[in-house]
């Protein structure tokens, strides 16, 4: 199973991951980081099973990452319940563009452990499955 | 009403009494010495209460009271020799009332009234037999002198009153346009056109010399949109020798204008006034002089726009030094933000060595490799946080800190407390327990902007908290300046212990932990000034006093 993560800062969420597939996914997952939006073909994303895109806290890349979800949820609108917002701002509900894409999108703050990506993992899996 | 107005206008009611009360007594020598009188002696007190009726009756209707005037001299007069000095001067009385009028109207009927009643008496006089008229045109010459002098008099009231108003303009700017100095202009105009009875002037600029390059002129302001000025020939020294002059080589706007240059200093600020002209001034006004009733005027209007000025510079500063407050508080947050986002393989390595014990024997080298790349990873992120965390901290530019002290004279000091105590408790006094013992000047190290922000913050809570009771007293020691704060509390017991407890603590992070942030600001600032203080508890608990030490040190270069 492949998993996207939009993160231009990976090494810092790259061992949550890694010991979430060892604790809870049997390595059966594999992790594709893309360090810019630029870096992804955005038409192949439905080929990932979660893809979590990282918000900074820099108003430019905020809206970078706002818009690259608006982008893959334009191009297919079913992946819109395969993303995850992976984020060290606790504000950012203040400052998410008004669009209802938004809403029920989950949100995973930062700085986080492999117990609360693996929940964030499953959570996103089973809704899909189901 | 003006108050100037009102006052004026109640002057001209008494001085038109006190004008009908002389009228009436010249009336009555007239009859009682001028024997000729042609009616019967019970009629004169009915003229007398004829006048008198109709003046109370018209009160407000000037041409009919002059009417009434003229009517009751003439009547009087009537059937004695209007070449008599006596009754010639009576026939002049209104035309010396002439200052106390107020209408234009009656203004010009006031020599036609005076002719005729001349005419009426010396033809009852002559007894209707027309007289050689050469021979009386010579009356006309004091009549006309007179209605001249009245005339430049009242011009000089008028000119006054245009004085007056002008200032009054001026300072109604204060109370309706503060902040938008070119609305000044617009009393300014109206008065002006008032004077001039027409539209003469069309607008004002108020350009200002710029001392570095004489050549060069500002628009300071104007009572319109001026996008751009171009003075032809060598204006600046012009105005500066002349002070006032009208010139129609100035294009204000790529329009050619015919302009009225006036010049004012005010200290080393120097300003041309620029009135735009629709049409040339009556040279009257030059040969009087009246332009240099405008001085008082356009010298305050140049002390707002400066002051205004000034006042935009202090704003400007102060946001500037705002700024740099802004910018350290973004950068402190960004970095707890930068620490927070570094924190995930620390979390993670915790949560793994804690799952240590679950891991089966067959998984143990892959666990133990993700457990070394996870070491490896938060090392790497602590030694990042930890050097983040050291150039915030060791970088010597938190505006929050108060460490830089300079010598500041005790009145000072004495004045920011009162100002600050007056501010909050308006209606209370401060206390001066012990004035200073000679008028040697003192001089404290402290910390001015630090010490404004303790005592503001401390008497604010006292303003907040306290419940009957809050005082401020001011001790003037030999050595140094004490100042006690005292006020009743609403707090239980315990909780007051622990408020004293914390101010007087040595350890910082304590309070941080457990009080609020004000009183953390309050301590630091303290410590900051090395001020000394205590804080106490006083009449069994029931209130808390604030007791500051500032101590006294030689030192002239003070800033006060």
């Amino acid at each position: 199973m492949k998993i996207a993560i939009f993160e231009n800062e990976y090494g810092s969420v790259k061992g949550a991951f890694e010991s979430a597939n060892f604790f809870y996914f049997e390595g059966k997952l594999t992790f594709e980081n893309f360090a810019s939006s630029q870096k992804a073909n955005l038409a192949s994303m439905s080929n990932y099973a979660v893809i979590f895109v990282d918000i900074d806290l820099s108003s430019k890349s905020e809206l970078d990452g706002f818009s690259l979800i608006e982008k893959i949820v334009e191009i297919n609108s079913d992946l819109v319940s395969r993303i995850v917002i992976l984020t060290g701002n606790n504000r950012i509900k203040e400052i998410m563009p008004k669009n209802s894409i938004f809403d029920n999108i989950e949100i995973h703050f930062k700085p986080t452990d492999f117990d609360r990506i693996a929940k964030s993992l499953q959570s996103v899996i089973d809704s899909n499955i189901g | 009403m003006k108050t100037y107005l009102s006052i004026s206008l109640f002057q001209k009611r008494v001085n038109s009494i006190l004008f009908r009360l002389l009228v009436i007594a010249y009336g009555i020598f007239v009859i009682s010495f001028l024997k000729e009188n042609p009616f019967p002696w019970f009629v004169y007190p009915m003229i007398f209460i004829f006048y008198v009726i109709v003046y109370i009756s018209v009160l407000k209707k000037s041409v009919i009271r002059l009417i009434n005037d003229f009517l009751f001299i003439f009547l009087i007069s009537l059937g004695k020799d209007p070449m008599n000095v006596v009754i010639f001067c009576f026939l002049l009385l209104p035309i010396y009332n002439n200052v106390n009028f107020s209408g234009g109207r009656r203004s010009k009927l006031l020599v036609p009234l005076t002719i005729l009643v001349f005419v009426g008496l010396l033809l009852f006089y002559k007894d209707w037999i027309l007289p050689d008229y050469s021979e009386y045109l010579i009356v006309l010459i004091p009549i006309i002198s007179l209605s001249f002098i009245n005339y430049f008099t009242s011009l000089r009231d008028k000119l006054r009153d245009f004085r007056e108003s002008l200032i009054d303009s001026v300072d109604t700017y204060y109370l309706k346009n503060i902040r938008k100095p070119h609305r000044v202009y617009k009393g300014l105009i109206h008065s002006l056109n008032n004077i001039f009875k027409s539209k003469v002037i069309k607008g004002v600029v108020c350009l200002s010399i710029n001392k570095e390059n004489n050549e060069d002129l500002l628009v300071m302001n104007s009572s319109f949109i001026v996008y751009g000025i171009e003075v032809k020939n060598d204006l600046v020294n012009k105005v500066r020798e002349r002070k006032v002059f009208q010139t129609n080589q100035i294009d204000i706007n790529q329009v050619n204008r015919s302009c009225l240059c006036i010049f004012v200093k005010v200290n080393e600020h120097e300003h041309i006034y620029l009135f735009i002209l629709n049409e040339p001034i009556p040279i009257y006004y030059y040969l009087i002089g009246f332009f240099k009733s405008l001085y008082p005027t356009l010298t305050k209007i140049s002390n707002i726009i400066i002051s205004e000025r000034e006042l935009q510079e202090i704003k400007t500063r102060e946001m500037s030094r705002l700024l740099v407050s802004h910018v350290y508080v973004n950068k402190a947050n960004s970095t707890m933000h930068f620490i927070r986002n570094r924190l995930t393989p620390l979390y993670n390595l915790v949560l793994l060595t804690r799952r240590y014990k679950t891991v089966k024997e067959d998984e143990m080298p892959e666990y133990i490799e993700l457990l070394n790349n996870e070491v490896e990873r938060a090392d790497n992120e602590l030694k990042s946080i930890t050097s983040r965390a050291n150039s915030m901290l060791e970088n010597d530019d938190n505006p929050f800190v108060y460490k830089d002290l300079k010598p500041v004279s005790s009145d000072k000091i004495f004045y920011t407390i009162k100002r600050l105590y007056s501010s909050l408790f308006p209606y209370k006094q401060l206390e001066i327990l012990q004035s200073p013992s000679d008028t040697h000047k003192r001089y404290i190290q402290i910390n001015e902007e630090g010490l404004e922000i303790l005592l503001a913050d401390w008497l604010n809570n006292m303003n907040k908290y306290s419940v009957s009771h809050a005082t401020c007293a001011v001790l003037f020691h030999q050595d140094y300046l004490q100042i006690i704060f005292q006020n009743d509390h609403k707090l239980i017991k315990e909780d007051l212990r622990r408020l004293i407890e914390d101010l007087m603590s040595e350890n910082r992070n304590e309070i941080m932990k457990r009080t609020t942030r004000g009183l953390y600001t309050i301590k630091s600032i303290l410590d900051d000034m090395r001020v000394k203080y205590n804080v106490d508890e006083k009449e069994n608990g029931r209130l808390l006093e604030l007791n500051l030490t500032l101590q006294f040190v030689s030192d002239e270069n003070s800033n006060f």
